[in-house]
């Protein structure tokens, strides 16, 4: 019985399901199934290995003499395949704790960089994956082994949102251990200074990293929708107010605008994809955009 | 002054604090939200914070005031007067209640002064903690009952409780004189006058131009409400008279007669309204009168006294709806005699060729048992030389009949004599020194004479003469029995030589006839207490045929009871007068009391000189007083009489547009305050009243703060 993974790209549908890799695995069967077309094009005609052969191969790409010899399918897989290292950096601070309903926005990017990874490997790109708040909590180096996704989805799984973001120094750190060029990408609600944002993603861009940024958002930080007297515990040690929000939305809306728009128009500058995303937000829209990122990396 | 209507409903001000509390509890329910967004979300609050602090407090205040306003309306405020503009400051109200007997008027009830007391009342119901009252009671003696303002509402309370209606009369200049002072001397802001009287008309009539003043000064000092507690209806008859015509009354005298007026205030004809005379308490004597509406009736009533002494009359009408002026008393002293002095400049052994044998005849006659019956004056005869030995105080009247002239000590001791009440009657003669009369009786006007001695005019062979000419319209009292056809008493007498008399132009001198070609024959001169009269003729008939007829008994009757000394002044006072008596030196060692209507008081006697000086003050009720002055056994009684003044008899109201007309400086509120128009205090009231203004503030509020909320909630 074919099963209709595409209710998987639903964040409510997939905040019932435990296990991340399980999701991961899920989300990445939804999107595919509804492509027209094989996303897995340009493989290299230089020869690296076999590899066997797995559903959602591109049957095209199937050794057929190592079937005649040995009757398993096995995939020709070739040098440049693993030439993409990607890195995700999560980011794990409290802020992305917030959830006003449903997932929180960290378990949204944890979403996201799970399923990036099962894409990823999938295509036997390698993953690297740091998670980051005031410092960097996890680093996992890059690996292009397709059990390096448990590993990942296991770190994601486990980690709790805590810490300030720190982008400064930390992203510079990562900038630099990630010698190869490749593509970095930033799961985060971006509640940092926009300046150190930017110079940071800058720096990225200096290393010749190709760069995406998710900016994850839960829907009432975009809308600001309280009408009710309202006490606002700051995360991240921020204090807290009490407030009529009716009389601050406005204001507040403003003000959440203009930081937006910094960020955007800092990326566009820098030639960063950016990408705003709601917890409540298809996940299609975070898969989609980083396979358009790849096809730009791989023309 | 804000007073409420119904102060109790300001509870419900309490409401106001509903906003308040409403507020409270929800900073109290509120939600709590882990946020992440909050660098925004502070730059937001700090930029908002005093903005949205601004709105919350203006809309909490808006909300209160909405409410505060809604409790204020129903509980009815109102201000009081010039409160209006000052606002809610300490008071001072100076309470003038008429307590004269008017206000016991009982035709329709409730009595007048009922009704004034119960409006005090009221007023003092809306006065406040540290409002001061001074209470002023409008009688005839205008008393400060509580004169330094007083704080303590409760005692002024109890002071008008204990303020009696009186007998007195409505004195309103005193009454608004001493509450002007009043005014004048607090240092309060708001003054407030509130006089509350039946406002009868003669009571404004009386103080004319000279409370004009006062009023216009009462307006500019402080808020002036006038009570009117009178009544429509004004039914009522008094006696506003009781009098005798003679000054001196005499033992035996037949038939003294008594003048009794009787008025009927009313707009309705009285028919038969029975008057009763007492003397001494026992009924003497009562007619029947019919007095028309607005009318007046005279009667008399006769009586012979038997024995020479004090007695106490009464008039008495049946009681109607004001009882005080419904009894009217006199109290006479009946004497055996009254000695006259007859100094005789022309001694004769033959009586009528003397100076006063025709004099003494008219004063005494002596042909008829009847006519010696009739008079009392029992006249001394003297020389001019023994003048000087004389004490003219024993006499009622002294008479200088051609007397040549008097020395200057003589001349003062006769002043004195003059001035103190006595009589001088100065008949001229051949034997007048005309120089030396007027150097020291006349003394340029200054002296005793009323007039000039020209000198004598005429024919001493007595073939020409003049006449006494008596103005038709003459008014004088001396003429009364010479009106109409007895005129030619006097105008058939021929005089042919006579005095050419000179009268001063001065207002105490009086010309009270003259002979036909314009000389004065007969001046009056008002000299201290005492009268002067001077004859431009001769006492006997040496000039005139005038003693030898019936006109010259019949005049000199009346000239000695018309200049004898007022025996009864004194004895006859208003309610409030004091009653001064000099009596003999042994009062000082005597018991003396007065009494009337079962009461007795003690009075004490003072030295005076030789004499004792008897004062009795407390004269509050209309009656007949006994004054006895006890020493041993010995008893001596006298009486004096108290009446109430009949023009507080008269109910005429006058209205307040005539009121405003006749004093156009006085600004007051005219408010009734009888029990049928209680209506209009209350209307008074509600012009003062302010709900409807604050219902309408409310309700602009209430439109503003919906517009504020939608617009801070944006």
């Amino acid at each position: 019985m074919e099963e209709d993974y595409r209710k998987y790209l639903d964040p409510k549908v997939l905040a019932k399901i435990g296990k991340l890799d399980l999701k991961a695995r899920l989300i990445v069967e939804g999107f595919i199934s509804g492509l027209h077309k094989s996303p897995f094009h340009g493989f290299s005609v230089e020869f690296a290995q076999h590899r066997e052969y797995v559903p959602g191969d591109d049957t095209r790409h199937i050794d057929w003499k190592v079937f005649g010899k040995s009757d398993r399918y096995y995939i020709k897989q070739y040098e440049q395949e693993t030439n993409l290292k990607s890195y995700i950096l999560l980011d794990t601070s409290e802020s992305m704790g917030y959830a006003s309903s449903g997932m929180t926005k960290l378990e949204y990017g944890g979403c996201i960089a799970a399923s990036l990874s099962y894409l990823m490997l999938q295509q036997q790109d390698a993953v690297g994956l740091a998670l980051f708040g005031e410092q960097v909590r996890e680093f996992i180096r890059d690996s292009g082994h397709p059990s390096h996704l448990k590993l990942l989805t296991h770190r994601i799984e486990q980690i709790q949102p805590e810490g300030k973001t720190q982008v400064r120094g930390i992203l510079d750190d990562l900038a630099e251990r990630i010698k190869r060029r490749g593509l970095i990408i930033l799961i985060s609600d971006l509640f940092v200074n926009v300046d150190d944002l930017l110079r940071a993603l800058r720096h990225f861009r200096h290393k010749r990293h190709e760069v995406i940024v998710f900016h994850v958002l839960d829907e009432f930080e975009r809308t600001f929708p309280f009408t009710d007297l309202t006490l606002f515990k700051g995360l991240e040690q921020y204090p807290q107010v009490f407030a009529e929000p009716r009389s601050l939305r406005k204001d507040y809306l403003a003000e959440f605008d203009n930081f937006v728009r910094q960020v955007k128009q800092g990326c566009r500058r820098h030639s960063i994809d950016y990408v705003q995303l709601s917890t409540s937000d298809s996940l299609e829209v975070a898969l989609s955009s980083y396979l358009a990122a790849r096809m730009a990396r791989t023309k | 002054m804000l007073q409420f209507v119904n102060p109790l409903l300001l509870m419900g001000a309490a409401a106001a604090s509903a906003p308040i509390i409403i507020h409270l509890l929800n900073r109290r329910r509120f939600k709590v939200v882990n946020w992440a967004a909050m660098e925004f979300l502070l730059a937001s609050s700090r930029r908002n914070f005093r903005r949205v602090r601004l709105q919350e407090i203006i809309l909490l205040v808006l909300r209160t005031l909405v409410l505060l306003l809604v409790a204020l309306a129903l509980a009815r405020p109102f201000m009081s007067g010039a409160a209006a503009v000052l606002g809610g400051s300490q008071r001072y109200v100076v309470m003038v209640i008429d307590n004269s007997f008017s206000m016991g008027y009982s035709g329709g009830s409730p009595r007048p002064y009922d009704e004034a007391v119960a409006a005090a009342g009221r007023l003092l119901d809306t006065l406040n903690e540290g409002d001061v009252v001074s209470l002023v009671a409008l009688s005839d003696r205008a008393r400060p009952l509580v004169r330094e303002p007083s704080l303590d509402i409760e005692t002024v309370r109890r002071e008008i409780d204990q303020l009696a209606l009186s007998q007195g009369s409505t004195n309103l200049p005193d009454a608004l004189r001493l509450a002007r002072d009043l005014l004048k001397e607090s240092k309060v802001v708001q003054k407030e006058l509130h006089l509350f009287t039946d406002n009868q008309r003669t009571a404004w009539r009386e103080g004319g131009s000279g409370i004009a003043g006062v009023l216009r000064e009462i307006s500019g000092l402080a808020d002036c409400t006038l009570v009117d507690v009178g009544r429509e209806t004004r039914e009522n008859t008094a006696i506003t008279g009781f009098s005798h015509a003679e000054r001196i009354l005499g033992k035996e005298k037949p038939d003294t007669a008594f003048d009794v007026r009787v008025e009927n205030f009313g707009e309705i004809d009285r028919n038969e309204i029975d008057v009763s005379f007492y003397v001494d308490d026992f009924r003497q004597g009562s007619a029947s009168v019919r007095v028309p509406a607005g009318g007046k009736v005279d009667l008399a009533f006769s009586y012979t006294f038997h024995d020479a002494l004090p007695h106490s009359l009464a008039v008495k009408l049946k009681h109607d709806g004001l009882e005080p002026d419904d009894e009217r008393y006199l109290a006479v002293d009946v004497l055996e005699s009254a000695k006259v002095l007859l100094v005789d400049g022309r001694p004769s052994a033959d009586e009528y060729a003397s100076a006063t044998g025709y004099l003494k005849t008219a004063l005494h006659p002596k042909s008829t048992d009847a006519f010696q019956r009739s008079t009392i004056y029992e006249p001394v005869i003297i020389q001019p030389a023994e003048l000087d030995r004389t004490r003219f105080s024993e006499y009622e009247i002294v008479v200088l009949a051609d007397v040549p002239q008097v020395d200057a000590a003589v001349a003062t001791e006769l002043e004195d004599y003059v001035r103190s009440g006595g009589a001088l009657l100065v008949f001229l003669g051949d034997n007048v020194d005309h120089d030396a009369c007027n150097r020291t009786l006349f003394q340029e006007g200054r002296g005793l004479l009323p007039a000039r001695l020209g000198g004598v005019r005429g024919d001493p062979r007595k073939q020409t003469f003049v006449s006494p000419q008596i103005k038709p319209d003459s008014r004088h009292p001396l003429l009364s029995q010479f009106r109409q056809q007895r005129a030619s008493y006097l105008n058939m007498l021929q005089f042919y030589q006579y005095d050419m008399l000179e009268a001063p132009d001065d207002e105490n001198v009086n010309v009270v006839f003259s002979f036909d070609n314009g000389v004065p024959a007969l001046v009056e001169k008002t000299f201290g207490s005492g009268t002067v009269l001077l004859f431009g003729f001769t006492a006997n008939d040496a000039w005139t045929d005038f003693p030898r007829r019936p006109g010259y008994l019949l005049l000199m009757q009346e000239v000695a009871s018309y200049v004898a000394r007022d025996r009864q002044k004194g004895k006859n006072l208003l309610v409030g007068d004091e009653f001064v008596k000099t009596a003999g030196p042994e009062a000082l060692a005597s018991k003396v009391s007065v009494s009337t209507g079962g009461r007795e008081q003690g009075v004490r006697a003072v030295p005076n000189g030789q004499a004792a000086r008897l004062t009795f003050s407390e004269t509050d009720t209309a009656g007949i007083y006994t004054l006895k002055i006890e020493r041993g056994g010995a008893v001596q009684q006298d009486f004096f009489a108290v009446n109430v003044d009949p023009t507080e008899s008269d109910l005429h109201r006058i209205g307040p547009q005539e009121l405003r007309r006749a004093f156009p400086d006085f600004r007051f509120r005219h408010v009734t305050g009888t029990s049928g128009t209680e209506g209009s205090l209350v209307d008074a009231l509600r012009r003062s009243e302010m709900w409807k203004h604050l219902l309408i503030a409310a309700l602009v509020l209430m439109c503003v703060e919906s517009v504020l909320a939608q617009r801070f909630g944006r």
